[in-house]
């Protein structure tokens, strides 16, 4: 497995884990087998260490399987979609991008343009936005892994979609969700994954050689927008 | 892609995810060529009241952006009101409800996390079906009850069910105008359409559409200013309405009968009746004459604190004035607000009787809407079976109001908690929120005993706070509909209502709930090719119309201007205005509307009046979740007059606790001159402890906790057809919190 397949495989487990845990999407967390894959794609990524991340799922996912699976589904549904008090941390980048904190803004159409531009749309039953984080992670799972298969220009010009949409749809507002799930998460597993995104956003930040002026300006508007 | 699919899952070594999903993408798909986001303008109708006002939404790059009138529909003539144009935050605002959910956390009430989580349409309507029809062997089909809007779909599911439990909530709205409209002239409804902009003389009891933003009533209210109408307000507060008045009257609240009953008196006393009408049109004018004798201005100067001078000329006014109409809609004096409304109802009628104003250009309107048929003609069901119990909240013995298939919320809260005649173990809820029923705390008890809750909403409403099951409606920018509307019909007119955008979550048509649970619960027979469509096309084509035509009408459209004709016959039994209203007299009530007063009157211990009102940014309690809205508006006040807060010690701005005999509620004073000073007034619409509204939550308080709920026994004491909840009809001591 090369560099861009390693990359894709992390957004497809990460994509996967911020999708509603559903008996499928649920056992599969459960049953756990993606973490090998997700420690063998990092190694290839970095020698750093990420055992420090890694291990809190393993620990999560020593429980017995029906208490998961409902664990999972409660602190979703808490996390993203409706919650007591509040939901936590809506998983839709217009609710941080936006000054008004509304779903489905400019920047919704924006990001469904840009998936339309680079030929793909979103399924017609999908009954959800456009910039779901689960949807955002995916399409970049699909990009890292075009990249993987294209060679000469088109691998630049995969390497080159993949720099725009990660900073114009991802960065702006990836950190602060993250913090949100960091600061009110019940679950472990959920609070693991927001870590675990934010050092890989950090990985791919550097990879794809994203300005760090760029970055801490764009961090801020998220800041301030996204509260 | 120049990989084969094995090789791409082999390589991309996410090989477990591709499995899992069997497909490459998950919520992808390749696009063939670029496809350019809608950008459209869309008919469609605002459903946030029941006003229907047609709509033009304007949609770019997929995103509602803009949402206008429909220049070419006579109820919204091009404009909307502030509540319909915020429609697109309720769309897109984050705090929607987009799944269905199930309740894991048994405990419920005020400030318990439901602990919900996502499931499946399928599995929803398992666990309904199961425990309905559990419920139904166990405890008989009435212990599950429907608290909904009348709606052919959901009437049918619980007629098929066999529950004769269908709650609604009428009696806190109008049903003592729909009553005695029904009982008088219509034989049944009421006039919505009023044509003010025709109007010379204009008279409001409490009616104050236009400080509620109501579109078509005030835009035609504006107009008959605009021509030069003469407005009269009789009102305990000074209105948006009083203030564009030539004259207001600060009425003492709940005896705007007394001052109607002495028009009355000065408009047959003095010969100033429209004796050509009273001929033709109306029967009972030799009793109303025998009847009125002692109720002269003087008479209802001792009662109104009106000078009776000013009843005279506001009497002479109105019948020299022509034409002259008196102002009504909802929860007016005429509304449920007192326990003497519906008689106030009854004599705004005499009056518009006798000068001739009832359906004719200027006065009330009995609407030209377009006729559908009902669901049971369009789809035969089979025979449903005959309910075994009687209702819970004991309408039965209010056959005038059930003839009107209007509901009550008055004795529903205490039947529930005292489980007599029966339990209550199921109710399934749509958008009757919690905080629209008086004594809201003591609903939530009631609740607690309720063992499933289903319910249906667009918000995270308080109800959904308590629901087992929560059913996401499609917001009617999503959805499709055809729409009668009746609050502005002067010829039929039909406008369609149609997705804007195709629904953002996993949400569902309310109709198709319906016959989805009906399937389901194994009711299927009742809902054999039933379809929202098919009844769509059925009414269309009642009017001649078909749907193709409606989606390719250029306005969205169907129904062409109509010369108006006044009616000469109406739908009692004589065929005219009933003044002595003989079905009145028929059911055991008061055929002509003798004086009574109201039923609470202030005392040493509460010695204020209390009214309420509702801000033009909001319905009901709903929309308080909208930035805009409740930055406009952000809590609730109590008005209180200048000389009264001194005695008081209170500024504006201060908190004072405002109590009634049952409950007590904490908001902040708004010290002014335009409140009687016996008198306070408190805004409709918060109070909100839904955390799931982030924006509305913790906002202000409700003011309908202080309203008592009623037991039957109280309510048929009250002798009232209508059932009156008597929403203003209540005393309050007020202090500084």
């Amino acid at each position: 497995m090369n560099r861009s397949m390693a990359r894709s495989s992390i957004y497809n487990i990460l994509s996967l884990c911020y999708t509603y845990p559903d008996e499928k999407v649920g056992s599969w967390i459960v049953k756990g087998e993606w973490i090998e894959e997700l420690r063998h794609s990092l190694s290839l990524l970095t020698e750093e260490d990420y055992e420090n991340f890694i291990l809190p799922f393993k620990d999560f996912l020593s429980g017995e399987r029906g208490e998961l699976l409902l664990d999972l589904a409660r602190e979703y549904t808490r996390l993203f979609i409706n919650a007591f008090p509040h939901v936590v941390a809506p998983p839709y980048g217009s609710v941080y991008m936006e000054k008004s904190g509304r779903l489905f803004g400019q920047t919704t159409s924006e990001i469904l343009q840009f998936y339309h531009q680079n030929g793909f749309t979103l399924k017609e039953d999908l009954k959800d936005l456009p910039d779901h984080i689960a949807h955002e992670l995916e399409f970049l799972a699909i990009l890292t892994s075009k990249e993987a298969e294209a060679s000469g220009s088109d691998r630049v010009r995969f390497e080159e979609i993949q720099i725009e949409f990660f900073s114009r749809f991802i960065l702006p507002w990836i950190y602060s969700f993250c913090q949100r799930i960091l600061s009110e998460s019940r679950s472990p597993f959920y609070g693991s994954l927001a870590q675990l995104t934010r050092e890989f956003i950090n990985l791919e930040k550097n990879y794809l050689g994203i300005p760090e002026e760029q970055n801490s300006k764009k961090m801020i508007e998220a800041e301030i927008q996204g509260g | 892609m120049s990989v084969s699919r094995r090789e791409f899952i082999k390589l991309s070594g996410a090989g477990s995810i591709a499995l899992l999903f069997g497909e490459k993408f998950r919520a992808f798909e390749v696009l063939a060529q670029e496809k350019p986001l809608d950008t459209k303008i869309v008919h469609t109708v605002c459903q946030v009241c029941s006003g229907g006002c047609a709509v033009k939404a304007f949609v770019k790059d997929g995103r509602v952006m803009e949402l206008r009138g429909n220049p070419d529909d006579q109820i919204s003539r091009g404009i909307l009101c502030v509540k319909g144009i915020s429609g697109i935050q309720w769309l897109y605002d984050p705090d929607r409800l987009k799944f269905p959910m199930k309740r894991t956390n048994p405990e419920k009430g005020i400030g318990v996390d439901p602990q919900f989580v996502r499931i499946s349409w399928d599995e929803a309507y398992g666990i309904i079906a199961q425990k309905l029809n559990e419920y139904k062997e166990k405890f008989g089909p009435e212990s599950i009850a429907f608290i909904m809007r009348p709606n052919p779909f959901s009437q049918r599911l619980a007629k098929a069910i066999g529950t004769p439990n269908y709650i609604s909530h009428h009696n806190t709205c109008y049903t003592t105008h729909e009553v005695v409209w029904m009982t008088t002239v219509t034989g049944k409804g009421r006039p919505w359409t009023t044509d003010y902009a025709n109007a010379k003389y204009i008279l409001s009891f409490g009616w104050d559409m236009p400080g509620k933003a109501k579109n078509m009533q005030t835009q035609h209210f504006l107009a008959g200013l605009d021509k030069g109408a003469k407005v009269t307000v009789l009102d305990p507060r000074y209105t948006v309405t009083a203030s564009k008045a030539h004259l207001w009257i600060p009425i003492k609240p709940g005896t705007d009968l007394a001052f109607a009953l002495a028009m009355i008196n000065v408009i047959i006393n003095q010969n100033l009746y429209d004796k050509e009408f009273v001929k033709n049109y109306t029967v009972g004018f030799e009793e109303v004459k025998e009847f009125i004798k002692p109720y002269t201005p003087q008479w209802a100067s001792k009662i109104t604190e009106v000078p009776a001078t000013t009843i005279e000329k506001v009497a002479k006014e109105f019948a020299t004035l022509k034409p002259s109409v008196i102002a009504t809609h909802k929860r007016d004096a005429g509304g449920p607000n007192y326990a003497n409304s519906w008689r106030l109802s009854h004599a705004q009628v005499i009056l518009m009787a006798l000068v001739g104003s009832i359906d004719r250009l200027g006065g009330p309107i009995i609407e030209r809407m377009p006729k559908f048929p009902s669901l049971d003609s369009v789809y035969p069901p089979p025979p449903y079976p005959k309910p075994k119990a009687p209702r819970i909240d004991g309408m039965e013995k209010f056959p005038l109001l059930l003839k009107t298939g209007k509901g009550s919320f008055s004795t529903f809260t205490n039947a529930i908690l005292e489980g007599k005649p029966y339990p209550i173990k199921a109710v399934i809820v749509r958008k009757h929120n919690i905080l629209a029923f008086p004594d809201a705390p003591k609903m939530v008890e009631a609740l607690k005993k309720v063992e499933f809750i289903v319910a249906m909403d667009i918000h995270p409403s308080e109800m959904i706070q308590m629901a087992d099951i929560v059913l996401p409606d499609h917001h009617y920018l999503e959805g499709s509909a055809i729409v009668g509307r009746q609050y502005f019909g002067l010829y039929p007119q039909i406008a369609i209502q149609q997705p804007v955008i195709k629904p953002l979550y996993d949400t569902k048509g309310f109709r198709n709930i319906m016959i989805d649970i009906g399937k389901a619960m194994g009711l299927g027979d009742y809902f054999k090719d039933v379809t929202p469509g098919g009844y769509d096309d059925a009414c269309l084509k009642a009017n001649g119309y078909s749907m193709e035509e409606l989606k390719n009408s250029p306005n969205g459209l169907l129904g062409d201007p109509k010369p108006f004709v006044p009616k000469t016959e109406f739908g009692t039994p004589s065929k005219k205005i009933e003044l002595y209203a003989s079905e009145l007299k028929k059911y055991g009530y008061d055929p002509l509307p003798s004086w009574k007063e109201k039923a609470i009157k202030p005392t040493k211990e509460y010695p204020f009046y209390f009214v309420t009102t509702r801000p033009p940014v909001f319905i009901h309690s709903t929309l308080q979740n909208l930035q805009y809205n409740i930055e406009v508006y952000p809590e609730n006040q109590c008005y209180i007059n200048t000389e009264t807060a001194k005695k008081l010690g209170v500024k504006s701005g201060d908190y004072v606790i405002v109590e009634s005999p049952i409950n007590k509620i904490k908001v902040k004073a708004k010290v002014t001159e335009g409140i009687r000073p016996d008198t306070v007034c408190v805004d409709h619409g918060f109070g909100h402890w839904s955390k799931g509204m982030t924006k509305a939550y913790g906002k202000g308080s409700n003011e309908g906790d202080l309203i008592p709920a009623r037991d039957l026994q109280e309510m048929l004491e009250q002798q009232d057809p209508s059932m009156s909840c008597n929403m203003n009809d209540l005393c309050v001591k007020v202090y500084k919190a």
